[in-house]
């Protein structure tokens, strides 16, 4: 080895070795604790966050798991089982501290005919495979269900709100966060916004009912030219556009036209399903999928 | 198992809660442990004797005291005469979210009555001439809605202040949009005052905000 | 004049309702203002404040509570007020006190333990309690003896639920301890 190699190594080896006298210390790791209830048949769980996540997935287990993952000694996770009821919530201790030193994270795992009612502030909530009442209340996390069948009643101030795959009542409302709705099999679904947009993707099922209204933001509805609908779509000052071939209805126009269409009442196929979208200054679209 | 490890569960024993496996433990250490048991049977006689304290009472001069305090801070006045009291109506002080709430609920059913007769998808016929009645209807539910407002401002700019400046922050911006948009609907019911869609999302804009108020009034202090 | 006709009233400063609240409600309060504090001077001027701040905001009152209820949570308010301007640690739970709160009587081998039960008369369980430090104090007075629970003592005093109830077990064997050392004292004095 030459010298220069030499000197070069040299310098290597005297940088690591300032390097772990400087590098960051090691993060304490956060507390995790591990709560478990025996339940009955379709116990309810209450949870209340402030930050932090909180994930939900069904089991066959006839109990409800819950892993709380502390960040910071400023929180507290308090529980009561009172019957077939679980109270879950954060307590925090030092109510001026940072939004980081009140967050914990909630992994659940609860038998799937659980009833939920879940409140946070921020960070996200995941719903997976339950099948009781879920009710949802958030201020700023998004909110994501998969696989829901009962009752969901969520509602989110800013964040955005996707559900996917599931059956069951459907509400779903927010100020300014999106609404996606995707594969779902519902035949009673309502979805309100005042500025987000709203999306809806699949089938609709006969007879049901299907309210979506938003206010400044774009409703999107994506079905296939075999879906069987009564559609009733109007607007303000949006327009309405489609590629679906619906025969319309004669109907008195709401108002003079700002620019394309304000309204407009029309049958696809038989009209099995009732489909009812309104908005302020948003377009509509219903898109063939 | 210690003594001491089982005088540390006493107070849990005392107010109910312990496990039933716990419970177990303890019952049959008391019976072997004459000393645990005294210090047990100490604790139920604290816990019982401090429940039946009885109330104290203060010296006199304690109301002499507050009553001249009050009387220095206006508190204690002159009664007020029955018109005074029948004409002293006062919605900024007096309406709490709940009795906000109530109205709300009344005008919310005066309004759905009004829109279901207007806006009924079953009765495509609308009339194409302006309704004065209808019209008077509309403002006499915004005026209620505007005081509701009113009401619920002062209440919830004082909340704000007292939550977190991230949460307060989202239901700033959150109030914001729910202005702007307000705005937007006044604008429209000018432009196009026949519209009972614009009626509808105009009408259902201050509900909105009203609801927001609310939430905000009603937010824990985090 | 009932309860609900004095409140009433009192929004129009109606002395008379005022002084009919004070005599419904002065024992409960200068009782809690006393038991926390320890001392009766701070007592009474506990109590002036927290009937002050009654009457300052009885317009306030909506009956979504009882009245009584909603005075109690006053006073205990104003009382962890004072305590936490008078210095913060004071109130701290989380500091243990210089005293070990887990002293035992000491045992007597061979004897029986002497039971406190039967021998504790009100004012020595009084002057006991207004012995104990003012954590210690403060949580048992909230807890024992004014009913309240673990999850309200956590919020009012911003601590934890299990930080409230392994302080309450500290406070009643330092209690325990307090009663003993004066039962033995007078036992001394009559032998």
């Amino acid at each position: 080895m030459t010298l220069r190699n030499e000197l070069h190594l040299a310098k290597v080896g005297i940088c690591l070795f300032l390097a772990a006298f400087v590098s960051p210390p090691i993060t304490r790791a956060s507390d995790r604790i591990e709560k478990v209830f025996p339940v009955l048949k379709s116990p309810t769980l209450m949870l209340t966050n402030y930050s932090g996540s909180i994930m939900v997935k069904s089991w066959q287990n006839a109990e409800i798991k819950a892993l709380c993952t502390k960040y910071s000694q400023n929180v507290e996770v308090d529980s009561e089982s009172v019957g077939n009821k679980i109270h879950l919530s954060t307590h925090v201790l030092d109510k001026l501290a940072i939004e980081e030193k009140a967050k914990v994270d909630y992994q659940i795992f609860a038998p799937e005919e659980s009833n939920l009612e879940i409140r946070t502030n921020l960070g996200n909530v995941v719903i997976d495979r339950i099948r009781g009442e879920v009710r949802i209340d958030v201020m700023a996390a998004p909110v994501r269900v998969f696989q829901i069948e009962g009752y969901l009643d969520a509602r989110s101030l800013n964040s955005k709100m996707e559900i996917i795959d599931s059956k069951g009542i459907i509400r779903a409302t927010t100020v300014s966060g999106d609404i996606i709705l995707s594969r779902l099999s519902s035949n009673n679904i309502t979805a309100q916004s005042t500025l987000g947009n709203i999306s809806y993707e699949g089938d609709f099922s006969s007879g049901g009912k299907y309210n979506f209204s938003t206010n400044e933001g774009v409703i999107s509805v994506f079905c296939s030219d075999r879906a069987s609908v009564e559609w009733e779509a109007r607007t303000v000052k949006g327009g309405i556009e489609t590629n679906l071939p619906i025969k319309s209805k004669s109907h008195y126009p709401v108002s003079r036209s700002y620019f394309g269409k304000q309204s407009l009442m029309g049958t696809s196929n038989s009209g099995e399903a009732t489909v009812q979208l309104s908005t302020f200054s948003g377009r509509i679209r219903i898109i063939r999928k | 198992m210690i003594c001491r490890e089982i005088q540390d569960r006493f107070s849990a024993r005392i107010d109910h809660e312990l496990a039933q496996v716990e419970e177990f433990e303890i019952r049959q250490h008391l019976e072997v442990c004459p000393f645990c048991s005294t210090v047990y049977q100490d604790l139920l006689y604290i816990r019982k004797s401090a429940k039946e304290l009885e109330l104290v009472s203060p010296p006199d001069r304690l109301w002499k005291s507050l009553s001249a305090q009050m009387k220095a801070e206006g508190l204690i006045r002159k009664p007020r005469s029955f018109w005074e009291r029948v004409f002293a109506v006062d919605f900024g002080s007096s309406l709490k979210p709940a009795l906000t709430g109530a109205i709300v609920t009344l005008i919310l059913v005066a309004a759905s009555s009004f829109l279901v007769t207007k806006f009924s998808h079953r009765q495509p016929e609308m009339p194409a001439s302006s309704d004065a009645q209808v019209l008077q209807e509309v403002r006499d539910a915004e005026s209620h809605y505007q005081k509701a407002i009113e009401a619920l401002s002062e209440s919830s700019r004082e909340r704000l202040e007292t939550l977190d400046p991230a949460v307060a922050e989202i239901f700033n911006d959150n109030l914001a949009t729910m202005d702007y948009y307000l705005k937007e609907c006044k604008e429209a019911a000018l432009t196009d005052p026949d519209n009972p869609l614009v009626h509808h999302y105009l009408l259902t804009a201050y509900q909105k905000k009203v609801e927001l108020l609310e939430t905000i009034v009603n937010s824990d202090s985090l | 004049m009932t309860e609900a006709e004095a409140i009433s009233k009192c929004v129009d400063g109606d002395s008379l309702a005022f002084e009919t609240l004070y005599s419904l409600h002065k024992r409960r309060v200068y009782a809690i203002c006393l038991r926390m504090v320890g001392n009766p001077a701070e007592a009474e001027d506990l109590a002036q404040e927290a009937f002050l701040q009654l009457f300052r905001k009885i317009s306030t009152f909506r009956g979504e509570s009882a009245f009584s209820t909603w005075l109690h949570r006053l006073t205990v308010n104003v009382v962890l007020m004072h305590l936490r301007k008078k210095g913060i640690d004071e109130i701290s739970l989380d500091q243990e006190p210089e005293e070990d709160a887990q002293e035992a009587p000491k045992r007597q081998y061979g004897g029986e333990d002497t039971h406190l039960v039967g021998a504790v008369d009100r004012v020595t369980l009084e002057r006991s309690i207004a012995e104990l430090p003012t954590g210690y104090r403060t949580i048992f007075v909230l807890h024992d003896v004014e009913g309240y629970e673990h999850n309200e003592i956590a919020d009012l005093i911003g601590c934890s639920i299990g930080n409230s109830k392994s302080q309450l077990h500290k406070a009643r064997m330092k209690l325990r301890s307090i009663l003993h050392g004066k039962q033995e004292k007078t036992e001394k004095k009559d032998n």
